[in-house]
Parts: C-alpha cells; sequence; structure tokens
C-alpha cells in the first residue's frame, strides 16, 4: 500500500460481489453508452476488434449434467502495480496519486505494449476511427473525449464523474463522502453487485467489504495488486 | 451591424459563418454559447424523469441531457419497480431516439405493397386520407370491419385507440407484447377468500429456498430489474442466510446459469416434477397444510418413482429438493409454465402454505381497473356484434396470441388495419392474412415489416418524446403510477399516435369526436395525473402535479398485507386438473422422425425482436455463448460429436413447418436430446443493423403459444457466420493460459 502512504487523496476502488453479479450485462452497455464506446460491426467484431471497456466472462465447470456456469465482470483493474505502465515508452499510461491507471490518449503513439503486458486483457486498440450512424452522434457524452485510430483505450473508472464528485465536493466545502463518485456501471447494477469508493478510508464501503473473508483478487499471484476486489460466492 | 455584435462576430471567426447559416434550422444552432435561451444553460446537465419504454415494465428513468440533446438513461432512484438500476437494453434506449433507421415523417405508398416505394405527405394528407378511409366503413354492416391492434396493453395510446373504435363500433384489439412474460395467476380459485382478484408476485428477496421451474426471471419477467434485485437480496441481504436456487428446465438459461443447481428434467416434464415434489412432501407428512386422504390417493400417480421416465432425472435428485424444498424457513416455487402446467405450481406453493408471508407468494388485489386514470375500452378487446362472453375469457395478454384469437373469432377479415407498437408480420405465421388486407396503417417509428406491407405510415414519437402514463407494482404490491414525458422536443417530423387519432376522430366528427374531447395526449395525461394526485391528501393538485413532472412518480394504495392464521383453510385439490397435465406431459414424447426437442427462447436483450435494430444490443456478447451480430444454434457437445458437428459448422434444423440454416454453437448447458436457438433475430426489414442478420427460429414453432417442437438436425455445407467477443475460444477457467 505504498500508493496511500504517498498522497492523501481519495483512493479509488471497486468491489464486485459475485454472489450477486447476474451477467446480465447492463453495466457493458452502460459504459459502453456513457463513455462513448463505438460499436464496431459484425465485420471488425469477427475480427475481435470489439471494445467492451468492462465484459462478462463466462466459465463452464464440469461436464453435463454436473455442469455449472460463472459469471465475473472484468474490467480494467486500475494495479497499484501496473504491468501496463513501465512498458510504455511515451509515458501515455501512468499512475495518479489517486491510485487510477490512467491513458493519456494525445500522448499514446499506439505501440500497444500496455495491451500486451496486460494480464486481464482490457486494453483495447481502435484500429480506425470510431464512427456513429447519424444521428447517434448527438447521444455522445460531452465530458468524455472521443478516441481515435491510433489510441489504446480501456476503463477510466468513469473519471468524468470522479471529477465531478471531487468538484462538488470542493464547492460545498468538504471532503468526498462516501456515495458522491457512482461509475455508469455500478450505478445500473441491477442486483447491487458492484461498490465503489474510497478505500483509504477505513469507513467506506469498499473498505469494509475488502475485508471480507470471500475478498479476492483476480490474478492476485502476479503481483498486480488490483484495486478491483472480487468476492466469491457463499456466506 | 452595433460596433459590439462585429466584436463578437468576428471574434468567433469561421463558427460566424455557421452561426447564421444554421438559422433556418433552429435544432441544429450553434446559439448556446452566444444567446443562452430560457431553457437551458450550456455545461449544464438537466435531469429529466420519465419511464422507459423498451419493455413492458415500466422502469422509471431519469435521462439526462445537455444542450438539447439526451447523452445517458440512467435509472430512477425513487421509483419502486428499478430503484435507480436499469437493464442492458434499458440503457441502449437512446439508440432507439436517435436511429438512424426512423422514419422521418408520415408516408403513403405509391408503388406495388412491399416494393418500398413511398412519397412523403403531410400530416394533414395523413390524417385525412385515414379519416376518409374510416369513413368509406359503414358501422351498422357487420360484414365490414376496421380493425386496431395495440400493443400496448395499458397507456394513452390504448385509451384513445379504445374510445375510438368503440364508438365508431369496430373492432380492437390491445396486448403487451412479450410471450415469455411470468405467466398470470390463477391463484384467485385457489385460496378464494385471499383477495378477490388475485395477481401473484413472487417474494423472491425474502426467499431461502427458490425452486424455479423453467422460471427465466432474471432475463425475461416483468420486470427483469425488479427480480434482479430481488435475487441480489436473495443471496445476500443482511440479517438473512444465503438463499438456495434450484432451476429445472431442459436448457440452462441465463436464471439457472445463476443458480446452486441446475437440473435438466426432460422437456415438458416440469410440471410432473413439482407434482412428484408435492407428492413426496404430501407421503413424508412434510406437508403445512391439510390433505385429504382422497387428494392423497390422487397423487399417488404423480409419486416421483411412477413418472421419473418421464421426468428423466435421478429419482434421489427429486426426492432430496422435496425435502428441503418443505424443510425450508421460507420455501418458495415459481414457474413460466401455460396453463394447465402452471396449477402444479401453485400446488407447491399452497402445500407449504407460503400464500402472504414474507418470502412467499404475495397475491396482491389487482382491484377496479375503471377506477385507473386511463381505463382501457373493453379490457382490450372489442369485437362488435361477436359474442362478448367469449372474449371475456381469462387467457394471455400478450398480443400475438390475442390477434390470433380475434382472427379465429371474427366471421370477416377487416377492410383497414390500424397496427401501433407491435410488428405482427414479423414472426407470425398469419403474414398471408395480414397481405389479405386491403389498407394497412403502420404507426411503427421505423421501417420494419408491418410497415414494408403498408399502405399508410404515420410514424410515432418514440417514448422519450411523448406523454403517457404506466401503472406498474413495487415488491410490496403498492400500486405505482409512473409519468412518460418528453425528454427534448420531437427529434423528427413524427406525431405522438394518440394525437393523430384525436385529429382522425374531430376530422370525421359525430360520435367519435364526442367519445374524444381532448386537443392533445399531453391534456389527457395532465388530467390523469392531477386526478391521480387528488387522491394524496395535504397537498394543492398544482404543488403536488409539479412533484410528479419532477419525480415522475405517484404512489397508491397500500402495501399487501401479510396473512393471518385465521385465514388458513383446508387445502383441496379437487379443484387441479391433475388428469389434463397427465394427458399434457405425454404429448411431449419425440418421435423416430423429428429426435430432438428444439428449445425456443426470448434471450433478455433481443426480446420478441424489438431491440435487434440497436447496434450496442447486436454487439452485446450473448452472457451464455458470447456470440455477437447473429444467431446461433445451442447444441450439447456429445449430440454433436456424435453427428459429426463441430463448434460453428453450419447446420440445418428442420421441424414439420420447415427448416433454418445456422451456425452450431457447442454448448454443454442443454440436455442431449435437446437444442436450443434465441428469437428475435432473422428480420427481414427493421433498419441496417436488423435486416438480414441471423435467422427467426419462431417459425419453425407449431404454434405462437409454444416454445418447443420435434425436429431434426442435419450438417451441411457452406459458411456459417459464428461472430464471438474478443479472439479466445477458451471454454473453461482451466484452459486459460495464466491458470
Amino acid at each position: 500500500m505504498t500508493e496511500e502512504a504517498k498522497s492523501n487523496k481519495p483512493q479509488w476502488a471497486m468491489v464486485i460481489d459475485l454472489d450477486r453479479c447476474t451477467g446480465c450485462e447492463a453495466c457493458v452497455v452502460a459504459c459502453r453508452v456513457e463513455n462513448n464506446i463505438p460499436t464496431v460491426g459484425p465485420e471488425e467484431a469477427a475480427k475481435g476488434r470489439s471494445i467492451n471497456w468492462i465484459r462478462i466472462e463466462r466459465y463452464f465447470e464440469g461436464e453435463y449434467p454436473d455442469v455449472k456456469a460463472k459469471f465475473m465482470p472484468v474490467l480494467c483493474q486500475h494495479c497499484e502495480e501496473a504491468p501496463c505502465e513501465p512498458v510504455c515508452p511515451v509515458y501515455a499510461t501512468y499512475h495518479t496519486d489517486e491510485g487510477l491507471n490512467a491513458q493519456v490518449y494525445n500522448r499514446c503513439v499506439g505501440t500497444r505494449y500496455c495491451a500486451n503486458n496486460c494480464p486481464y486483457t482490457v486494453r483495447f486498440f481502435n484500429f480506425f476511427d470510431p464512427k456513429w450512424d447519424a444521428p447517434l452522434e448527438k447521444a455522445l457524452n460531452p465530458e468524455v473525449s472521443i478516441r481515435t485510430r491510433g489510441v489504446m483505450e480501456k476503463c477510466t473508472f468513469c473519471i468524468q464523474r470522479i471529477r465531478k464528485g471531487e468538484e462538488k465536493a470542493k464547492d460545498e466545502n468538504r471532503d468526498v463522502r462516501d456515495g458522491d463518485v457512482v461509475p455508469a456501471c455500478v450505478q445500473t447494477c441491477t442486483t447491487k453487485a458492484m461498490y465503489f469508493g474510497n478505500i483509504a478510508d477505513p469507513e467506506s464501503e469498499v473498505s469494509r467489504l475488502s475485508k471480507s473473508n470471500r475478498a479476492t483478487r483476480l490474478l492476485e499471484d502476479l503481483g498486480t495488486k488490483p484495486k478491483v476486489i472480487y468476492l466469491n460466492k457463499g456466506d | 451591424m452595433k460596433r459590439r455584435e462585429f466584436i463578437i462576430l468576428s471574434s468567433v471567426g469561421a463558427t460566424s459563418a455557421s452561426l447564421l447559416s444554421a438559422c433556418g434550422h433552429p435544432e441544429e444552432k450553434l446559439i448556446p454559447a452566444f444567446i443562452p435561451d430560457d431553457e437551458f444553460l450550456p455545461g449544464i446537465d438537466y435531469w429529466k424523469a420519465s419511464t422507459c419504454g423498451m419493455c413492458p415494465a415500466g422502469c422509471g428513468i431519469i435521462v439526462r441531457t445537455r444542450e438539447h440533446k439526451a447523452n445517458k438513461i440512467e435509472g430512477n432512484p425513487l421509483h419502486p419497480v428499478n430503484r435507480g438500476a436499469l437493464c442492458a437494453r434499458g440503457q441502449a434506449g437512446l439508440e432507439v431516439l436517435y436511429n438512424a433507421d426512423r422514419i422521418k415523417g408520415p408516408m403513403k405508398r405509391i408503388g406495388e405493397r412491399g416494393e418500398g416505394k413511398w412519397e412523403e405527405i403531410s400530416w394533414e394528407e395523413g390524417i385525412k386520407t385515414l379519416a376518409n378511409k374510416l369513413r368509406e366503413i359503414d358501422p351498422d354492416n357487420a360484414n365490414e370491419k376496421a380493425l386496431f391492434i395495440s400493443g400496448e396493453s395499458e397507456g394513452v395510446t390504448p385509451y384513445v385507440a379504445g374510445r375510438f373504435m368503440q364508438s365508431y363500433r369496430q373492432a380492437f384489439v390491445a396486448g403487451h407484447p412479450h410471450r415469455a412474460m411470468e405467466p398470470p395467476g390463477t391463484y384467485a380459485d385457489l385460496l378464494s377468500g385471499v383477495v378477490k382478484s388475485g395477481e401473484p408476485i413472487a417474494d423472491i428477496a425474502n426467499a431461502t429456498y427458490l425452486v424455479s421451474f423453467g422460471a427465466r426471471f432474471l432475463e425475461t419477467w416483468k420486470s427483469p430489474v425488479m427480480y434482479s434485485q430481488a435475487y441480489g437480496e436473495f443471496r445476500s441481504s443482511r440479517g438473512k442466510v444465503r438463499g438456495t436456487f434450484i432451476q429445472i428446465e431442459p436448457r440452462m438459461s441465463l436464471t439457472a446459469a445463476n443458480a446452486d443447481e441446475w437440473i435438466p428434467a426432460a422437456p415438458g416434464a416440469e410440471a410432473m416434477v413439482a407434482l412428484a415434489m408435492v407428492q413426496v412432501i404430501v407421503r413424508e407428512n412434510l406437508a403445512k397444510a391439510q390433505v385429504s386422504d382422497d387428494s392423497r390417493r390422487k397423487l399417488e400417480e404423480f409419486s416421483p418413482e411412477t413418472t421419473a421416465s418421464v421426468i428423466d432425472v435421478p429419482l434421489e435428485k427429486v426426492i432430496s429438493v422435496a425435502r428441503e424444498f418443505a424443510k425450508a424457513e421460507r420455501p418458495l416455487a415459481i414457474g413460466d409454465l401455460r396453463s394447465p402446467d402452471g396449477t402444479a405450481i401453485h400446488l407447491l406453493n399452497a402445500i407449504v402454505e407460503n400464500v402472504n408471508k414474507p418470502g412467499g407468494v404475495l397475491l396482491f388485489d389487482s382491484g377496479d381497473k375503471s377506477k385507473d386514470p386511463l381505463p382501457i375500452a373493453g379490457n382490450g378487446l372489442i369485437l362488435p356484434g361477436e359474442s362478448d362472453q367469449q372474449l371475456a375469457k381469462p387467457g394471455s395478454r400478450e398480443i400475438g396470441s390475442l390477434v390470433e384469437r380475434f382472427v379465429r373469432m371474427a366471421r370477416n377479415p377487416s377492410r383497414i388495419t390500424m397496427i401501433h407498437g407491435t410488428n405482427p408480420m414479423f414472426a407470425t405465421r398469419g403474414r398471408e392474412e395480414y397481405s389479405a388486407i386491403p389498407f394497412i396503417v403502420s404507426f411503427s417509428s421505423f421501417m420494419d415489416e408491418t410497415s414494408d406491407a403498408a399502405d399508410l405510415i404515420l410514424p410515432d414519437h418514440t417514448y422519450l418524446e411523448r406523454w403517457d402514463i404506466h401503472s406498474s407494482r413495487g415488491t410490496d404490491g403498492r400500486k405505482v403510477f409512473s409519468l412518460t414525458q418528453p425528454v427534448l422536443q420531437p427529434q423528427l417530423n413524427t406525431r405522438q399516435t394518440a394525437d393523430v387519432l384525436l385529429a382522425v376522430a374531430k376530422e370525421m366528427g359525430g360520435a367519435v369526436a364526442g367519445a374524444l374531447p381532448f386537443d392533445s395526449a399531453k391534456e389527457i395525461i395532465e388530467k390523469g395525473i392531477s386526478e391521480l394526485v387528488s387522491l394524496n391528501h395535504g397537498k394543492s393538485i398544482e404543488t403536488a402535479s409539479s412533484e410528479v413532472t419532477e419525480k415522475g412518480v405517484v404512489f397508491v394504495g397500500e402495501p399487501i398485507q401479510m396473512r393471518t392464521e385465521a385465514e388458513r383453510k383446508p387445502l383441496s385439490l379437487d379443484s387441479f386438473f391433475l388428469g389434463v397435465l397427465r394427458q399434457h406431459a405425454s404429448e411431449a414424447v419425440a418421435n423416430a422422425e423429428y429426435p430432438l426437442t428444439l428449445v425456443v427462447y426470448e434471450p433478455a436483450g433481443f426480446g420478441n425482436g424489438f431491440a435487434a435494430n440497436l447496434p450496442s444490443i447486436q454487439e452485446l456478447p450473448d452472457q451464455m455463448t458470447s456470440v455477437m451480430w447473429g444467431s446461433w444454434l445451442e447444441i450439447n457437445p456429445k449430440t454433436a460429436a456424435t453427428m459429426g458437428i463441430a463448434d460453428g459448422d453450419l447446420v440445418e434444423v428442420t421441424t414439420i413447418n420447415g427448416s433454418v440454416r445456422v451456425a452450431a454453437a457447442l454448448y454443454p448447458g442443454i440436455r442431449p436430446d435437446c437444442i436450443a436457438m434465441p428469437s428475435g433475430q432473422g428480420h427481414s426489414s427493421y433498419g441496417r443493423h436488423a435486416r438480414g442478420r441471423g435467422v427467426d427460429p419462431t417459425a419453425l414453432l407449431l404454434s405462437s403459444q409454444d416454445n418447443t417442437v420435434s425436429s431434426k438436425l442435419t450438417k451441411v455445407g457452406g459458411k456459417a457466420e459464428l461472430i464471438r467477443f474478443g479472439t479466445d475460444t477458451q471454454q473453461t477457467m482451466e484452459d486459460k493460459p495464466w491458470r
């Protein structure tokens, strides 16, 4: 927890309760709409070029008739020791003092080293300029920049919503409170399986849940120290 | 030009040219940065409350708008149905509003029917044309008919259309478009005296042991969001044990994938499993309800031992689930089964006495419908000159089956058919019957299959541009009315259908005009809202009305009263048609020529095909197979191996009704004697994203009421399209290279 020692700013983190998640994918569409993620169409999708900042991984276990399915929403884990960061030759991906793994689009030169080095495969490359069939561009969120061809993109934990929450707190002359910042995926979650907040604040919901005996992190053994905490199924 | 204006204009440089040139198009003007109008401040979000129109559930929404554009839809936290959440389809709502394939204004056909040649007309001409056509029909002549079909079973459109058709003595059918919704209850017969006219809510949130017989409550129930939230609480709610969930169905649906155990009983045998469970509970004296000796004897023919061959599930599994169910603190059984099979599930609930208890089946009094702000004439069915008794029979309120019933009963086909809110030309075997109708009016916002065959198109607003009231119920049974109001100006030259009908009524005059003394749908809604809020005491109507506009919801009525011990009564099995069930189950046996049972299911995203024109839904990977942009056939890997079928191979599915070709997707969550296909794709029209994409399996079914049919499968040559999300084809956690 070196980051927390360095910074007195909020350390943003997410908790996902896998016992509640049903894999409904409402978060996937909410993220697309909020963050101006284009659809690429069937031809490009067949080449594996569709972009989903958050996706639902589905795993089958066992064989018929004793087969079980498991769902796991996977998004950028905002690792404290992010493998994508040191490989960027132009410092387009870096770590903020709020614990976010940030991507500077206009610095990115598209080497895709970061995507290669990401064990979670949550980084997406823009193989072409995004396009929306008119008049769908009217639905674009004015607070999120559109990524052009040759640029990597990924989940930002809805940075625009984080900034809004922080500015509102500043206007009201107070610290950011738990619940001030709600990313689009967390907001729409149909089973209330997702939580977001400041993990440096011991009173926050994510802090409390991260201490649960069900808490685990994805590919923890790699030493990436993810900021997304999963709660396993069970009591 | 004043000096000040000159400075402003020259300082904006090139922008000024577009500023001036945009004057003729007020919707495109660059004005926000220069002349803030009284409607908005630039850069500030305005959230407007309304109601989602993507399915009949009616979740509350709030829409973020800025500079006359809507850019995000979220759930309304004040709405009791969805409590702030919203499903994937609801999130994609802006793709309906800003869809590139919307019809831009009224049109009339100029070429041959179906040729696609249209001429844009004015609204005045469209309204006159419809009024003149309707005038040609003599209301006193039973051989001439006009018919209005509404795919909305409530709200201002069926309210106005119903009154219109009633006063003109013509036919009217209104129903909801969802085949896969939870079935209407017949609980009232079972528990007469508890409520007068009951409808059930399954209190999943508070149950501790949930057995579902093919109920896909996380996907297709009304509302999936409401039941998903209940499921979340069922799993982990403070002060409650983690609920156990068993799903019994031949194909593992998304709902079954979330169950603790999936029991793949034979297709159509779900009711037999339920009855076998009842028999076990009764014979082991675990029943809470009293059961007569006569009923005990009757049940014996449904013992798990007797029906084992039909059910095709290990005997001990049925017995252990029955025991756990009966011994659970709060057991609950639910099902998507149609009559008469649904009765078996009611019986299972009745025998553990969970009705109107927390975690059980909550019955609410659906009350007097005529007290609703927008009562629907004829309760959604008017067939003048025919026997109204026949129509009054309870049954599915789904529009497809209602229209099928109507067509069967009507002695003469209609001369003019007006169609709103549904697309009967897609996924209906009655396509020829529609083609025989001399004059078809489509009110669709899109060029769908029905609009293609129409003679006159009078496009409706989308749900984000119109006025309406929607009623729904929260999990506590409290009734809530939510307001649909325009979140922004109409984007195209469309008009709300209720407004069009009011204009047609004025044009026609006489009894029709007299029955509809309103100027606009907005006026009807405002009147309805002020009537509703007048029920809330202590506030002026103005204050209360503006509160509704702001919050989007009004509560009416009381939460469900939990049952008292005094209301307990002995249970009689005599009212259950057990013999019918027995016969029903044996019908489902597959034959030698068609050895596989094809299961056709409505996927949560596409629904009945309504959302197939939305790119976000097309590019949303199917939760179970990861397939995007198309159709697929699910087949058990063992069955596939015996037939030499590999993942992605092109196969042909044949039933006695026809055949389709589609890519096979190996799927471990399906019985080896079953195959499954999702519906909603296979449009021949409906815009660039839907047209020619995938196949429609509903045409293979024998009737619109069925979900299964006997089929055969052959591997055929040719290229199949199966697009999966990502390039990763690994199916299990073990296959991941890093594991």
